[in-house]
């Protein structure tokens, strides 16, 4: 035992120092890296959590996107069709598309509002882009529709260029692309690129909806006869709203 | 065949249906896959031919209901395809896995070609060459590869029903 400050150690003292100075000093990196490691792990538990949490963050916001997105597309939609009856002064009822005819010779659809709505036979079916169709039946809540694509819909058109009247008649086409426009007359002047629009003749639809637009004119029977294709204006296939003209 | 089973197979049909004019027909444009033939078809293949022909009537019928005019058309072609899935099913190996491929593009075949004389008897007339290209070729394409795909699928759910 010693009282006073010494300057120097004794050889236990260094070598008891010297020998447990790697050890300590091993000792001291081991814990050093352990440590380290255990709070990378800790670490990385807590970034795995946070992945998987602005992961759930980002699917949810994708998810408002997508549908603020969708619910803006519907609500130009609609606003196409309001303005449409303002151009038209029509009174519209304006149905979401629910079903298809289950039988593809047929092309028909089924649409959310019925006679409660106001919606009767024969009234005609459009979208802010062209006639779709007519309805056909009417149940309480929901109406069935023929397309003009239907081999049974004939539409009494006009072409707008030089006025003359044509019949549109559906062809029964499955991809809702192409009717058939069939001149009343050999002599009607039909070219492609004509619009053709609704003749106002009968009671279901009213005068000058646009159908579409012919898109080739073919001669049958040795050039004594002559028809055309026309591509329907309303885009049929993807039909998601339309509206009914009511009066 | 006790009331739960009835009841189960109709819930089967009215299903396939929703999920057919709903969904498929509606966000497929043009020709659709057919989940009613698929369904006939295995009926058919698995359980005989009158096995196929009831399941055939039940989804003939309410596909009838559902499409307002050629009223019956539908129910036979069905019950159609019902019967010769049957007779096929009773002349092949049905275990081999191309049989419900095969059978389900027949099947399509002959119901289509039904429908399509029918359509033309009753006054409406579709272009051949058009329906031939546009309606049944690709459903029997469709028709095929899914009755192939959901076979295991409606084969376990037919024999349910059947008690097979």
């Amino acid at each position: 035992m010693t009282i006073e400050q010494r300057t120097r150690l004794s050889w236990p003292e260094v070598i008891f120092r010297e020998l447990m100075a790697p050890l300590q000093s091993g000792v001291y990196h081991i814990t050093k890296a352990v440590t380290g490691l255990a709070g990378n792990v800790v670490r990385l538990f807590y970034l795995y959590s946070e992945n998987d949490r602005l992961k759930a963050e980002n699917e949810a916001l994708l998810a408002e996107l997508s549908a603020a997105r969708e619910a803006l597309r519907e609500n130009e939609e609609l606003r196409a069709f309001l303005q449409l009856a303002k151009d038209k002064q029509k009174e519209i009822v304006v149905a979401e598309v629910i079903a298809r005819s289950p039988v593809s010779w047929f092309n028909t659809i089924v649409l959310n509002k019925g006679a409660t709505s106001g919606i009767r036979q024969d009234m005609a079916v459009i979208t802010p882009e062209g006639v779709v169709g007519r309805i056909f039946s009417v149940t309480a809540h929901t109406s069935q529709a023929h397309l003009i694509t239907d081999p049974k819909s004939a539409v009494g058109g006009r072409v707008q260029r030089t006025g003359e009247i044509v019949l549109v008649e559906g062809i029964g086409s499955p991809d809702d692309a192409r009717v058939r426009v069939k001149l009343l007359d050999r002599e009607v002047d039909l070219q492609p690129g004509d619009k053709i629009v609704t003749s106002g003749l009968s009671d279901i639809y009213p005068k000058g909806l646009l159908i579409g637009e012919v898109v080739e004119v073919h001669e049958v029977q040795h050039g004594l006869n002559r028809y055309g294709i026309l591509v329907p204006a309303a885009d049929i296939a993807h039909l998601e709203w339309v509206a009914v003209i009511t009066k | 065949m006790s009331w739960r089973h009835i009841t189960a197979g109709l819930l089967v049909v009215l299903t396939a249906i929703v999920v057919q004019t709903a969904l498929l027909n509606r966000f497929i444009p043009g020709v659709s896959p057919d989940l009613l033939i698929a369904l006939v078809t295995a009926a058919g293949l698995v359980g005989g031919p009158p096995r196929g022909a009831v399941t055939g009537l039940f989804c003939g019928l309410f596909t009838d209901l559902m499409v307002d005019r050629l009223l019956g058309l539908g129910t036979i072609s069905m019950v159609a395809a019902g019967l010769i899935s049957g007779l096929l099913g009773q002349g092949l190996f049905r275990e081999n896995f191309v049989v419900p491929f095969l059978v389900g593009g027949v099947v399509t075949a002959c119901r289509q070609s039904l429908f399509y004389l029918g359509a033309l008897a009753f006054g409406v007339h579709i272009p051949f060459g058009e329906s031939l290209t546009a309606v049944v070729i690709p459903s029997i394409c469709y028709n095929g590869l899914l009755t192939g795909l959901l076979f295991p699928l409606w084969q376990r759910l037919v024999r349910r029903l059947y008690r097979l």
